[in-house]
């Protein structure tokens, strides 16, 4: 077989079902086998949105996501979303061509430099120099992106090396990932502070989902009577309706959320990395309060928080290790409270469409187990805010990059991985336009995602901040140049409508989710509607900002 | 700021990349190499590299993102009495 056969039969092996990719040059041997192959694969309408549909896959499945791409170009076109994957912990495998190894570094048609350009958005990276390597170098990516913290690897395979005649045997089994360990010397501190604490918070990240630890986090929360709070990329984690969870924390989190935060003696931080969209002003986020940090990345213990007690590695262990009745009912009641107290108000005056009513009318009659993903800015938040998620899975969103463009093609992933469930991708009119060539990828498979474009004809979080931050100078945030979103959405034959009155949202919601294909509903909003509540920059949790 | 002069010795596997991922890492994470030496050890096959670098931060920040490489099989910084404070 060639070596290009070696790398499908092996991806094969790696439970690898679909891919998604562009051709060129460099990987047309690559593909000319995908010909014959089972392995189905998705032609993306840029490698960016191939990049990103992987992640979708990825996070949406809890496998790996693979891509395609050729050199050069191609190759480079795939580094947004390696760094996406990199922020946020996915197991991902992109497989680049590169020009024959007799013209690597002559600066031949299509060469760049992926491996070093590759350095800083992967976890591992791999120039094959001999085919001989492939089957290690496919099963070394695989262990390597779920082990451990996750993350993507990058294969680069020279063109000559794909077409090469190769007699690999491939009768050992792939390498499995190997399990993380678990943390014993910390425990008996950590239970202490636990027992000790009168206001403890619990704070979940993302990595109680990538650990396969939502069960045992769901327990924990029951056994100890300790109220919640969830990152970006932690939502889903407890249900909404649970009466220890308390919202979002950071930036836009809620008011609750947030106070109790502040107001903690002990938190304890479970698979989260102390972001700074969560902290605030780090010197004076939970000032009151000792630290234990449960992770699995030990890299990320002390980075910028200090804490009292580390236990590093398999959370779905050490949540059953410390898990324990606690006495802090009426810390509990106090947030109970909080959470009555501040609740999401979705009266608003006039009759035009306020993007937060819409998004809960959303997730109020979407079916259950259904995924929605966003790209990034003020929709991002208001869904985040006011959007009910099963589990983590069912959530997916560019956190540490906050990769706009992200919305629409992780949408696609998600729906290929997830066929049977209902995928909803909720964009902003800019962040649509940034990968709206994959509107082609969705009409190609008749992908039934879809699609909630909130337009509010601006850059909408930047504009918010030019207005509280930068004396309403609005620069370059005026998009009310877009095209005709509905015409656009048409050319593609994908079935689009426009509303923008309230009155109307309820029956173009139901529609929406009645209809069988691809689906676009345009949303005009309010230009000036702004994410309350907002945390400026540098400044703590606390002093959030509500309303002007 | 006191700048801290940190001495540490890497073994790794003599991966193309192994050197390019370090200093990657060093430079990221905020640190400047003021020294660095690499040999090829004749026994295992591996790459013995002793670098210096200079930063204002705890150098196990450092030490724990290094490890992350996959091609680095053991690090460990020299004792604290071996090294040189710099104002």
């Amino acid at each position: 077989m060639t070596g290009a056969e070696l790398v499908l039969n092996l991806l094969q092996r790696h439970g690898v079902s679909e891919v998604f990719g562009y051709p060129g040059g460099a990987i047309m041997p690559l593909y000319d086998a995908i010909y014959d192959s089972p392995i189905k694969h998705y032609l993306c309408r840029h490698e960016q949105g191939a990049a990103f549909a992987a992640v979708g896959f990825a996070r949406a499945s809890r496998k790996v996501g693979v891509c395609l791409a050729t050199s050069g170009p191609g190759a480079t076109n795939l580094i947004t979303g390696l760094a996406d994957a990199m922020s946020d912990s996915v197991p991902v495998v992109a497989i680049t061509g590169q020009v024959a190894r007799g013209s690597l570094g002559s600066d031949a048609f299509q060469e760049v430099d992926i491996i070093g350009l590759s350095f800083a958005v992967t976890k591992h990276c791999i120039q094959i120099s001999e085919a001989s390597e492939i089957p290690q170098a496919i099963n070394d990516a695989f262990v390597i992106a779920q082990s451990g913290r996750m993350g993507p690897v990058l294969i680069d395979i020279p063109k000559d090396i794909q077409i090469e005649q190769t007699d690999i045997d491939l009768v050992s089994s792939p390498e499995k990932a190997p399990l993380n360990p678990v943390a014993c010397s910390q425990v008996t501190e950590a239970k202490k502070l636990l027992v000790e604490a009168k206001k403890p918070i619990l704070y979940v990240g993302g990595g109680v989902g990538m650990a396969g630890a939502v069960d045992e986090l769901r327990a924990f929360v029951a056994n100890t009577n300790i109220p919640c709070v969830e990152t970006l990329k932690g939502l889903g984690t407890v249900p909404a309706e649970d009466e220890h969870y308390l919202g979002m924390l950071g930036m836009h989190g809620t008011k609750a959320a947030n106070l109790a935060v502040q107001q903690c003696d002990l938190l304890i931080a479970v698979g989260a990395r102390f972001d700074d969209r969560v902290t605030g002003k780090l010197a004076e986020f939970a000032v009151n309060a000792k630290v234990i940090h449960m992770d699995i990345d030990k890299a990320e213990v002390n980075k910028r928080r200090q804490v009292d007690v580390a236990l590093l590695g398999n959370l779905k262990a050490n949540l059953n290790v410390l898990s324990m009745p606690l006495d802090v009912d009426l810390w509990q009641q106090h947030c109970r409270f909080m959470r009555s107290d501040y609740a999401w108000q979705y009266n608003h005056p006039g009759d035009n469409i306020f993007a937060p009513a819409l998004l809960k009318t959303i997730s109020d009659s979407m079916p259950a187990d259904s995924v929605v993903t966003t790209d990034v800015g003020q929709h991002q938040m208001w869904a985040a805010q006011h959007m009910a998620f099963d589990r983590p899975e069912n959530f997916l969103s560019s956190g540490g990059q906050g990769a706009m463009g992200f919305g629409l093609p992780s949408a696609i992933g998600a729906q290929v991985s997830r066929p049977n469930d209902t995928v909803i991708a909720v964009s902003g009119d800019g962040s649509f336009m940034m990968n709206v060539q994959e509107l082609g990828t969705l009409k190609r498979y008749n992908i039934p995602v879809k699609i909630v474009l909130v337009d509010n004809a601006r850059l909408g979080m930047v504009r918010q901040w030019q207005q509280l931050f930068f004396q309403e100078r609005y620069s370059e945030t005026d998009l009310s140049d877009n095209p005709d979103f509905v015409m656009l959405a048409k050319a593609f034959d994908i079935k689009a409508v426009t509303i923008s009155k309230k009155e109307q949202v309820q029956s173009a919601v139901e529609e929406m989710l009645a209809h069988e294909g691809p689906y676009l509903l345009h949303v005009q909003i309010d230009a000036l509607d702004n994410v309350w509540p907002l945390v400026p920059p540098e400044t703590a949790n606390e002093a959030m900002l509500e309303s002007t | 700021m006191m700048q801290l002069v940190q001495q540490i010795q890497i073994q790794a596997k003599d991966s193309p990349v192994v050197l390019e991922r370090i200093l990657q890492v060093i430079r990221y994470r905020g640190y400047k190499v003021c020294h660095l030496n690499m040999n090829k050890s004749p026994k295992n096959k591996g790459l013995t590299i002793e670098v210096s670098v200079e930063s204002d931060k705890m150098v196990e920040n450092l030490i724990h993102q290094l490890g992350k490489i996959v091609d680095i099989e053991q690090i460990k910084v020299k004792d604290q009495a071996e090294q040189k404070i710099t104002a």
